[in-house]
């Protein structure tokens, strides 16, 4: 509202810098995290999936079982190359986690059964992916878990929505989030999520549901018809966590952010914050020169903050930042660090727990009267033939009665 | 430009021809044969006096003078009465003619004695008038007589009037035959004057008067060579049920410049003159005669349009070998009832006309309903196409430009139209309408376009009509009534408007547009202080304007409300605020006079808000062209004329602009 043109322009700038980024995170992603056939035959990618693939294989030394028992079934049952790139990534990380069972009191105990009885079939809604991560990072999700299920009077499951622009990464931290590749993630609206899709895995007794959304950035204004099949995506399901996924290095609001915020908030209403989450994704990104990381980090999630408010937000919305790139770095134990060594992975879950049970507004249901917009006035076309003869039989007469009543000054 | 210049021409014709034919209503002495009791006796003195003289014996008169002429409202002045004479300064005068002067003085009936003296001076003779004014006794009785529309009360002023002199003067019947006349003047009876006094003797005077009853109204047709004939090839009745005179009535001014008015408005002629005298028969009677000359009713005219440029070898060449131009052909009169019949086709291109043709074809029939219909309700059947830039694709303060839609419409409608009085009438019909949406190559589209951020255009926009094909075909009754009861007060309109429309779809067509669009906007011009009689200044004026539409079923692009333009919230282009379903404006305007430009300063506040209904539009144009639903604006300006030059505070962007505009907001 108050740009000048000068703004403009730089925001225009600021756009196809991001594009550009974009292009460019595709490019890595789909080295990184999609192993799939198809990604494979992009012939720009295959530099560097042989590249990955080396890395894989100089790393075989050490991980050549590196899943132990538990997920191998499936695995193994996809050995092929792209199989074994897809864990690739986590490949680096798992050398030196010698996961045993004492450890893994609860979790492993459900998948453990499952492969056994049937080490050929997957269970589509087995959470497999919850094996690659580290022992530490497992370990805190179980903590987290169990906090949920205490505080929730044994609540054994948890859904979150991911919302957010288009190529923010919404699928990107889905998959970081399961371990595994559930959703295809594409910088462009046209290849990823064209609907709404859930995603339910469950390990030891608990279903982790992930709704990945569409990007709700249509050019340059707010995509309605995403809303609109978000809005009908949920008419029979219940969120306890709304993500707001946005990138850290986004280094500002924009008006168009406003927006897409204040849309969402029209759509379910201003409780959608209680319940509501920002997650920054590319977090292991360089800050601008002059500030410290945390402290970019702490200005970014300000103005998020403060965008939320302006959406009626009445409480602060957590922020985490996560880094869903194959490339984050990790600690000893393996963990995904960030820059300032937090660890994400088991920072998001505690953080998503904690919303959701921290929460005393119900989670989120679908609300009948906040529909989307009515386009062709389905509820009211009823209103035509009242308003026409209200026309015709009413206000017709009346005008008339009164034109002859006026002075005629001719 | 043309027709009003013909029209006030044609009225100051009308104002002297009503001098001429009736003798005049104001101080036209000479001819009106008032104050009969002129005394003769005096004159035949005079004669006498002038016969003695020989006839030849001319003199040359230097200069003419007035002595103990009496000066008043009513009675004529100097110049007045001096100005038949034969004595005028420089002309060579003969006793006789020096008589005839006398006489002509002396039957002004004003004054009981005229004498004239000539002295020399120099070379010629100064001639001076001495005159000696009537004196009768006191009035102490004041009666009219003749009169039919005169309030009682006019008797008894002139009465009180005159009862301020001791005597009966010319001067007190100049007085009361002012106030008398005054009185028709003022109600457009011009007409109306008195025919002479009688009973000054007693002190109990009548005052005649004569009204100008209508006693008939006659056409009369001018023909090329200016020969008048009863007959023209327009039908009398065309013409005579639009005038305003009835036989038995008084003839008005103000009925005059009436049927001046609505004859010329019928496009038959040429000239329009109305023409009211005396009748032959009845002195205080009238004819009137309109008299007319027709115009040529049948039109036709080609024209063709061949560009010629310098070519390749510098000879001039034809810019392109494809003929465009225009056919228009119009009969104003068919079979001299007065209907109409309009059409015009126009292409750039004859060989192959479908690409931009333009046509129109209208067929007016006006007294649908009969010669005696009050309202005029007039027929109007049509043919049509247009073409026009959707303002509905257009972008918002920060929005890049916006790829133009443009929304062709080719149908037919009839529509039949009630004048309930001059400015405020009611049609109402049925339109048959094919719609299509076309980008700036011409091809149809069916979705509005944005430039993507690689400056290709992309065609995800919100849909254009509403069918998938961009091509709709609607059949809908349209009702449109203005109530509008303005005046002009030394140019400025004052009093109210109001305009209200609907739009009823009927279900007819591909996907069964069902659909109600109505709009009511109402206009008040309050004028806050009333300008003195003599002050030819605007008064000031508060204006109080106000906008609500709403419109429910299914409303493509094409038929959506739009916010903000100069009718609309000025400060904004036409669409710039939003495309919506239901809107509201408003806005207030306070116009001050600004002395010596007899003009008005003003400043005003708008605002338009979509209600946030431009989310219920197909594909939201509103959000899709980053526009922001409401706005306000505020600003002042000037009125020059016909130009308003003003400045516009834009309440979204904060920035304020300069427009130059012409003709008014309201």
């Amino acid at each position: 509202m108050e740009k000048t043109p000068a703004d403009q322009v730089e925001d225009f700038e600021d756009g196809s810098e991001e594009f550009d980024e974009d292009e460019y995170d595709e490019d890595e992603e789909f080295t990184d995290d999609d192993g799939s056939e198809e990604d494979a035959e992009l012939v720009e990618a295959s530099q560097e999936v042989v590249a990955a693939a080396l890395k894989s294989i100089t790393k075989q030394e050490a991980p050549a079982a590196p899943q132990t028992e538990i997920p191998i079934a499936a695995l193994s049952a996809s050995a092929s190359a792209p199989a074994a790139q897809d864990v690739a990534p986590e490949a680096k990380a798992t050398p030196s986690v010698k996961p045993s069972k004492p450890e893994l009191p609860a979790l492993p105990a459900k998948p453990v059964p499952k492969p056994a009885p049937k080490p050929e079939v997957t269970d589509p809604n087995a959470w497999k992916g919850i094996s690659v991560f580290p022992q530490a990072t497992i370990a805190s999700i179980q903590s987290s878990i169990g906090k949920l299920q205490k505080e929730s009077q044994g609540k054994k499951d948890l859904t979150i929505m991911l919302l957010g622009k288009n190529g923010v990464g919404k699928s990107s931290t889905a998959n970081s989030l399961f371990g595994e590749k559930v959703f295809n993630v594409s910088a462009f609206q046209s290849n990823a999520a064209v609907k709404p899709a859930m995603v339910s895995k469950s390990a030891a007794g608990f279903t982790l549901s992930v709704i990945d959304t569409p990007g709700l950035l249509d050019g340059d204004s707010v995509n309605e018809a995403s809303l609109d099949m978000i809005s009908e995506f949920l008419q029979d399901k219940t969120v306890d966590v709304v993500v707001y996924v946005d990138r850290l290095d986004g280094y500002r609001v924009t008006k168009i952010d406003q927006k897409i915020m204040e849309a969402i908030t029209n759509l379910f209403g201003p409780a959608l914050w209680s319940i509501g989450m920002f997650v920054l994704t590319h977090g292991q990104v360089a800050p601008p020169e002059g500030h410290t990381y945390s402290h970019f980090v702490e200005q970014r999630s300000s103005q998020l903050q403060a965008a939320a408010r302006a959406c009626e937000a009445t409480e602060t919305v957590p922020v985490v930042v996560v880094e869903n790139g194959s490339r984050c770095a990790t600690n000893k134990a393996g963990e995904k660090i960030l820059p300032d060594e937090t660890l994400w992975v088991s920072n998001l879950v505690t953080r998503l727990v904690d919303v959701a049970v921290q929460t005393s507004t119900p989670a989120l249901e679908h609300d009948p009267f906040i529909q989307e917009a009515d386009v062709y006035a389905k509820k009211k076309r009823w209103m035509i033939i009242p308003l026409f003869l209200l026309n015709a039989f009413i206000v017709r007469p009346l005008l008339t009665r009164q034109i002859k009543l006026d002075p005629d000054f001719n | 430009m043309a027709l009003s210049s013909t029209l006030n021409a044609d009225t100051s014709k009308l104002q002297r021809g009503g001098g001429d034919g009736g003798g005049g209503g104001g101080g036209n002495f000479g001819v009106q044969p008032a104050f009969a009791e002129a005394d003769d006796e005096d004159e035949e003195e005079e004669s006498e006096a002038d016969a003695d003289e020989g006839e030849d014996q001319k003199f040359l008169c230097e200069g003419v003078k007035a002595a103990n002429l009496v000066a008043g409202p009513g009675i004529p002045t100097q110049a007045e009465l001096f100005d038949g004479l034969n004595c005028q300064p420089g002309a060579m005068v003969s006793r006789k003619e020096l008589s005839e002067d006398l006489t002509s003085l002396l039957s002004t009936g004003l004054f009981q004695n005229v004498d004239a003296n000539v002295q020399p001076t120099g070379k010629g003779y100064v001639v001076e008038f001495t005159f000696r004014e009537k004196v009768w006794p006191g009035m102490v009785e004041f009666k009219i007589s003749g009169a039919t529309v005169l309030p009682e009360d006019v008797a008894d002023e002139v009465l009180a009037e005159a009862r301020k002199s001791k005597y009966t003067t010319v001067r007190v019947l100049a007085q009361a035959k002012n106030i008398i006349e005054g009185y028709y003047q003022e109600k457009g009876l011009s007409f109306g004057t008195i025919s002479h006094f009688d009973g000054m003797e007693t002190g109990s005077v009548i005052a005649h008067v004569i009204e100008g009853e209508v006693a008939s109204v006659n056409l009369v047709y001018l023909d090329d060579k200016g020969g008048q004939s009863n007959k023209g090839s327009t039908n009398p009745r065309v013409v005579r049920r639009e005038l305003p005179f009835k036989v038995g009535e008084l003839y008005n001014v103000e009925d005059a410049k009436r049927a001046l008015r609505d004859i010329f408005v019928l496009q038959l002629f040429d000239n329009v003159q109305v023409v009211p005298k005396p009748n032959e028969e009845e002195q205080s009677k009238v004819d009137v005669d309109i008299v007319l000359k027709e115009r040529p009713l049948k039109t036709a005219e080609v024209e063709l349009e061949w560009g010629i440029a310098p070519g390749d070898k510098g000879r001039p060449d034809l810019v392109n070998i494809r003929p465009g131009g225009s056919v228009f052909f119009e009969n104003r009169n068919l079979d001299g009832e007065g209907r109409q019949l309009y059409g015009s086709v126009s292409t750039s291109n004859f060989f192959s006309p479908n690409e931009d043709l333009g046509f129109k074809i209208e067929y007016v029939h006006p007294y649908v309903k009969g010669d005696h219909d009050e309202n005029r309700t007039c027929l109007n059947v049509s043919a049509f196409n247009s073409r026009k830039l959707s303002p509905v694709f257009t972008g918002g303060p920060f929005a890049d430009e916006v790829p133009p839609i443009w929304v062709d419409r080719a149908g037919a409608k009839a529509t039949v139209t009630e004048n309930f009085t001059r400015q405020s009438k009611l049609t109402y019909g049925l339109v048959l309408e094919e719609i299509t949406t076309r980008d700036e190559n011409g091809s149809v589209c069916t979705n509005g376009m944005r430039n993507s951020a690689n400056g290709m255009p992309s065609m995800d926009g919100p849909p254009t009509t509403f069918s998938d094909s961009g091509t709709d075909r609607v059949a809908f009754l349209q009702a449109n009534m203005t109530r509008d009861c303005t005046y002009f007060c030394n140019g400025t309109p004052i009093g109210a408007r109001d305009i209200w429309q609907m739009d009823q779809g009927l279900g007819i067509g591909p996907g069964n547009p069902f659909y109600n669009r109505t709009s009511l906007s109402s206009t008040r011009f309050i004028m806050l202080k009333t300008p003195g009689r003599r002050s030819e200044m605007p008064p000031p004026v508060l204006v109080l304007h106000a906008k609500g539409g709403m419109a429910i079923g299914d409303l493509p692009s094409y038929d959506a409300f739009v916010l903000g333009g100069p009718y609309s919230v000025r400060g904004y282009n036409v669409g710039e605020l939003a495309a919506c379903r239901r809107l509201i404006e408003t806005a207030i305007e306070l116009r001050v006079p600004v002395p010596k430009l007899n003009s008005h300063a003003y400043s005003f506040y708008e605002y338009g808000t979509d209600l946030g209904s431009s989310k219920e539009l197909a594909g939201n144009p509103t959000e899709f062209y980053r526009r922001m639903g409401k706005g306000a604006s505020w600003g002042g300006g000037m009125k020059l004329g016909a130009v308003r030059a003003e400045y516009v505070h834009d309440g979204n962007t904060s920035k304020g602009n300069f427009f130059i505009r012409f003709g008014e907001r309201f």
